[in-house]
């Protein structure tokens, strides 16, 4: 191939020619259209068509019995004493769960009628919790098909940073080569690396050395979900396609960045002979180098071309303006008598005792939902995606609606030790809460006496203001509901800082105010 | 050479031998990680490390895990330190056992996990603590074992 991947998208095409004919499944997907969108979890609607369809075709699937059945995909992977025909812990991990999600995929298109459909990732990057989709016993009265009773993990459990934090996929993304990015080749029993194209060498588990990529993240929330998930029949939880997805995104982010897949044919020429179910139930036998670029497969995560890095000069502008929007709603002695243009503004007495490690503060702000609502379903990128295209990113930053919160005259008397978390109409909030929560919004601190250097010369000590940006625990909490809440709950808890030492902290704003800026 | 000094050099390289031992026991011994106590032990180069050039591959560090057995209740995260040279850690990476079910294995056949290496800390050998704690916050991995036969930098 002689054009990047990254050229292809930014040309706005679909995919080279030769490619095409080399492959007969990019073949019949082009014949159905363009390729279609892999959307996240993060703040898709219950009734979304894509989560409406998924249900269904799991519903479906579950139902069927035969080759296209979610008995027999299921199977496919792993049973429930052991794995079958996937590859963990080699070089073939990435390829062949590529194609095993093609085949769901495909199966749901076909026993839903929606061609529209396709996969959407649980991006656990943002979304530390597991999708709400997939959490409840039923749908609209019905037994939900996405829940599977068996999990381990809470609807309330979070995953940590260590997991699947910002670091651990920065991490992943600059690894090269291709075996350090994913996993290496298979070594067999006698201590010879892969020789020939045997299928064997598929099913050597653990003969490679796992990447971080699936020693971390992978293997981690399998574990994290658990039940099922954790075991080697974990197909049979439908959680795992959409954890499988964000694996497979991640690759794909990858070579977007110029990540080199292996040039080696003993990767690339290996056919997964038999391997995989077209929706007529006939066997599907790709070859890796059929699987290494997903449009000709029918799907695609990048639904804008990528921006020029010249596109960011014409952004500062913006940048400077948003932070000067900002700073003027700060300045102002209170936000919700001043009414600037173009900000729905509320605000709250706080009459309640100061928030104290054993009690958090709770001051509750009535908001009009509508201002709220474009706050709430704005679009965020997918994490990895500032790795391609660092303007874009920028960019679906700065646009839409935000909304901050302004704690002001902050009284704190003590303070030792102490970090003020702050969270977002959060009903199970304790010390414990972690900072992963879907509610948790941000976290302050203070240095040094009340009043600081405020108190020199005799002068009256200035209690501090405190600006908080609410957007991102509204789109995270509020993206996937039809209507955002009426009331924003702003939650203080004080957290020792240091789980040995003495925390005596208290704090107490006079008052909350709430500023929705439309778009 | 007198018959007493022959005893002397018997005695002192018996007394060596035993000391070796020893080292190796005691370094087998932590070999085993559990929730209580972590596993140490020491990662060589597995080949002569070159030059920190930039076009060479990132140093890693590859553990060998020969033994898993999970909690009671839920699964583990496995944390890989490397100690540096002034005595401090450093967290170099995190694992999963995946599936989460007990396994025993040769080393030949052990599951291999790399993490990338600091190239300040890939001069030579490194000490490295394998630890495994609860995966969810309530958890105590109670019970949990994870085996580690060995780690070397490549």
């Amino acid at each position: 191939m002689t054009t990047s991947r990254r050229e292809v998208l930014l040309q706005g095409c679909v995919i080279g020619a030769g490619i095409i004919a080399a492959n007969m499944t990019g073949m019949e997907a082009l014949a159905q259209g363009a390729p279609k969108l892999r959307r996240s979890l993060h703040g898709m609607a219950p009734n979304d068509p894509i989560l409406q369809t998924w249900r269904d075709g799991v519903r479906l699937l579950k139902a069927a019995s035969g080759n296209v059945s979610w008995a027999n995909f299921a199977a496919i992977h792993g049973t429930a004493t052991a794995f079958n025909l996937c590859p963990h812990g080699n070089w073939y991990f990435l390829p062949w769960h590529r194609a095993y999600l093609l085949s769901y995929e495909r199966a749901v298109r076909q026993l839903t009628g929606n061609n529209e459909f396709a996969l959407p990732y649980w991006d656990w990057t943002q979304d530390r919790q597991m999708p709400p989709a997939f959490v409840e016993p039923t749908f609209n009265g019905q037994p939900n098909p996405l829940f599977e009773e068996q999990r381990d993990a809470t609807p309330t459990d979070s995953l940590p940073d260590s997991t699947v934090g910002p670091g651990i996929i920065n991490q992943i993304l600059v690894q090269t080569p291709f075996e350090t990015f994913g996993t290496s080749r298979p070594v067999g029993p006698d201590n010879v690396a892969q020789n020939n194209l045997d299928q064997s060498w598929i099913n050597c588990e653990h003969c490679g050395t796992e990447g971080t990529l699936e020693a971390t993240p992978h293997d981690l929330v399998h574990g994290f979900v658990g039940g099922i998930m954790g075991q080697t029949n974990s197909a049979l939880d439908p959680l795992f396609m959409m954890h499988h997805c964000n694996i497979d995104r991640i690759w794909w982010t990858w070579t977007q960045g110029g990540g080199p897949d292996s040039p080696d044919p003993l990767w690339s020429g290996m056919t997964f002979q038999n391997n995989f179910v077209n929706p007529d139930g006939a066997p599907y036998s790709p070859m890796v180098s059929d699987l290494l670029i997903p449009e000709p497969l029918g799907y695609t995560y990048i639904d804008t071309p990528l921006a020029l890095p010249s596109a960011a000069a014409s952004q500062a502008a913006a940048v400077v303006a948003q932070s000067d929007k900002y700073k003027s709603l700060y300045a102002v002695s209170n936000v919700a008598t001043a009414k600037p243009s173009g900000v729905a503004s509320y605000a709250a007495s706080v009459n309640a005792p100061a928030a104290t490690m054993a009690k958090y503060l709770e001051i509750s702000i009535d908001v009009d939902a509508n201002a709220l609502a474009p706050v709430a379903h704005r679009k965020s990128p997918p994490s990895g995606f500032e790795a391609l295209s660092l303007t874009n990113a920028r960019q679906q930053y700065l646009n839409g609606a935000r909304c901050y919160t302004f704690l002001r005259e902050v009284d704190y008397a003590e303070h030792a030790n102490t970090e003020y978390r702050v969270f977002l109409n959060c009903d199970y909030l304790s010390p414990n809460t972690p900072t992963t929560d879907r509610h948790y919004v941000g976290s302050f601190g203070f240095f040094g006496p009340q009043g600081g250097h405020g108190g020199h010369g005799g002068a009256e000590a200035r209690k501090p203001s405190l600006g908080i940006d609410l957007t991102s625990t509204i789109q995270r909490v509020y993206g996937s509901a039809a209507t955002p809440p009426e009331k924003l709950r702003v939650q203080i808890q004080p957290v020792a800082l240091r789980p040995a030492g003495k925390a005596n902290g208290t704090v107490k704003p006079s008052r909350v105010e709430v500023a929705i800026i439309s778009a | 050479m007198s018959v007493r000094r022959l005893w002397t050099i018997g005695a002192g390289c018996a007394l060596a031998l035993i000391a070796l031992i020893a080292a190796i026991a005691a370094e087998g011994d932590q070999l085993l990680a559990t929730v209580d106590r972590p596993a140490i032990l020491t990662a060589t180069p597995a080949k002569p490390l070159q030059g920190a050039a930039a076009d060479q591959p990132a140093p890693r560090v590859i553990v060998h895990v020969t033994g898993y057995q999970p909690p009671q209740k839920g699964a583990i995260r496995g944390i890989v330190k490397v100690q540096k040279p002034d005595g401090s850690e450093q967290e170099i990476g995190t694992f999963g056992v995946f599936p989460n079910t007990a396994f025993k294995a040769d080393f030949s056949r052990a599951r291999r996990y790399g993490f990338p290496l600091p190239k300040e800390l890939a001069t030579g050998a490194v000490k490295l603590k394998v630890e495994i704690v609860p995966d969810k916050a309530p958890g105590t991995a109670e019970g949990a074992q994870l085996e580690v036969g060995g780690a070397e930098i490549q």
